[in-house]
């Protein structure tokens, strides 16, 4: 009999070896990662994610005040609709003007809190501002929010046991003349394992972690400041 | 026949009456509407617009509704008063302090349902616009709107409405002149160079028709540099 045959059972067991080994590893990481004591960091974690990962957004900004920011996507169902407004002609000329800057879905968003207004950033492929659009105290007044789940675009991606890392939403509608315009709001900034990280699960944790205590704490904050914008 | 003849027009670059030319401070007076008269390729120099007449009716009946003298009288009167709003005083007060806009606002603007909406729609064409008109170069901060407004655009198009309602019978000659003097004078009051004068016009076009101004600019530009131009050489209103 050949050793050959061999081979391919070696890589399997060493295979399962390496899952237990990895998975093994991922737990102790966790368990060292207190979320709740991690949150009571949020002022740090805040601006030194400014600072590092998310100084674009500074830079978006031109100098005005970051009360709070996290990552944010366009529904399939509002791109589908400034795809309507678009084809149809302009009868909304508001809805218009902010509709044609939503028709990428795919690419990184954010929000950014400063002062009265909500500021929404689309990106283009390669992390470069491309719309930026402003939500002004009196649009935000008028706006309805409600629990959208598990961000959609991203279920089938990942394995069942990753689904506690997929970002969960909330949709905020704003009524733009009174047409309604509904983005998504994420529980966490979005996170994308740089490859020098792949192999340091610690790292990994650790990034995910600071992500999700800033970008959580958004919503608090946003409801704070206009207090009739619950969850319906 | 007014189709092909606005054609021709628009090619014709900065139109000039050479038989009945106004001249002196009656042609400043006049120099007031020339934004919009050039936009419309209408003669610079005169009281007659020279447009087709049934331009004019379009004009007046359709953009403006204007059917009568009345009517005539009432848009511009109109026209004339908007830059004495106060209202558009505390929105201009509003997007200076980004801080405390909403309790400006709130505060300070009718509640009236609709009237509070517009000036608050008004607020946000000034946010989209001052940003744009800046990057165009066309104003290097907001002080210089703050004090010239949307005179330019409000007596501009208040003046060669007057000359077209002057065309259309709506207006005596005298009528005219008188409107125009006084919206020579109170536009003085905002802008003191013919630049301002442009740059306030464009502004306040940009405020009621969103982007893509560099028609305006051109024509701006034209009025102010053309040899041609009754403006050239005009500094001060």
């Amino acid at each position: 009999m050949s050793t050959l045959i061999f081979i391919p059972i070696v890589l399997v067991i060493a295979g399962v070896v390496f899952m237990i080994y990895v998975n093994k590893k991922h737990k102790t990481a966790k368990g060292e990662i207190d979320l709740n004591f991690e949150r009571t960091k949020y002022d740090q974690y805040k601006q030194e994610l400014l600072a590092n990962d998310f100084s674009q957004l500074k830079h978006w900004m031109k100098g005005k005040a970051i009360d709070a920011f996290t990552s944010a996507s366009v529904p399939q169902s509002t791109s589908s609709k400034v795809q309507e407004i678009v084809t149809d002609g302009l009868k909304n000329a508001a809805l218009s003007t902010i509709g044609v800057k939503l028709r990428r879905v795919e690419t990184d968003c954010f929000w950014v809190l400063s002062g009265n207004d909500l500021h929404f950033f689309t990106t283009n492929t390669v992390g470069e501002l491309d719309e930026h659009i402003v939500f002004d105290n009196f649009r935000i007044e008028d706006a309805k929010l409600e629990y959208g789940g598990v961000l959609k675009s991203q279920l089938g991606v990942y394995s069942k046991s990753s689904e506690e890392y997929l970002p969960k939403t909330h949709v905020i509608t704003f009524y733009i003349d009174g047409s309604p315009l509904s983005l998504e709001i994420h529980d966490r900034l979005n996170y994308i394992t740089a490859p020098e990280d792949m192999l340091n699960l610690k790292k990994q944790l650790e990034t995910r972690a600071k992500y999700q205590v800033v970008g959580e704490r958004f919503l608090d904050i946003l409801q704070n400041k206009v207090p009739h914008l619950k969850v319906a | 026949m007014g189709f092909f003849s606005k054609i021709l027009n628009s090619f014709q670059c900065l139109r000039l009456n050479n038989q009945n030319a106004v001249r002196g401070y009656l042609l400043d007076h006049l120099l007031v509407g020339s934004m919009y008269a050039e936009q419309q390729s209408a003669y610079l120099n005169s009281y007659e617009t020279g447009l087709n007449r049934s331009n004019i009716v379009t004009l007046a009946e359709e953009y403006w509704g204007i059917y009568n003298r009345e009517q005539a009288i009432e848009v511009l009167k109109n026209l004339h008063d908007r830059n004495q709003d106060e209202n558009m005083e505390i929105v201009y007060r509003a997007f200076e302090d980004r801080e405390n806009y909403v309790d400006i606002l709130k505060s300070n603007l009718p509640k009236e349902e609709g009237l509070f909406e517009h000036y608050i729609d008004l607020f946000r064409q000034l946010n989209n616009t001052i940003p744009e008109l800046m990057e165009q170069n066309i104003i290097t901060d907001f002080s210089q709107i703050k004090k010239t407004k949307d005179s330019g655009w409000n007596y501009g198009r208040g003046a060669f409405l007057a000359r077209c309602c002057y065309d259309l019978g709506y207006l005596s000659e005298n009528e005219l002149k008188e409107y125009l003097e006084k919206c020579h004078t109170d536009l003085k009051k905002y802008c003191t160079t013919w630049k301002e004068y442009t740059t306030s016009y464009i502004f306040g076009r940009a405020v009621w028709g969103g982007s893509n101004n560099s028609g305006m600019i051109q024509i701006a530009n034209d009025l102010l540099t053309n040899d041609n131009s009754p403006l050239k050489n005009k500094t001060y209103l």
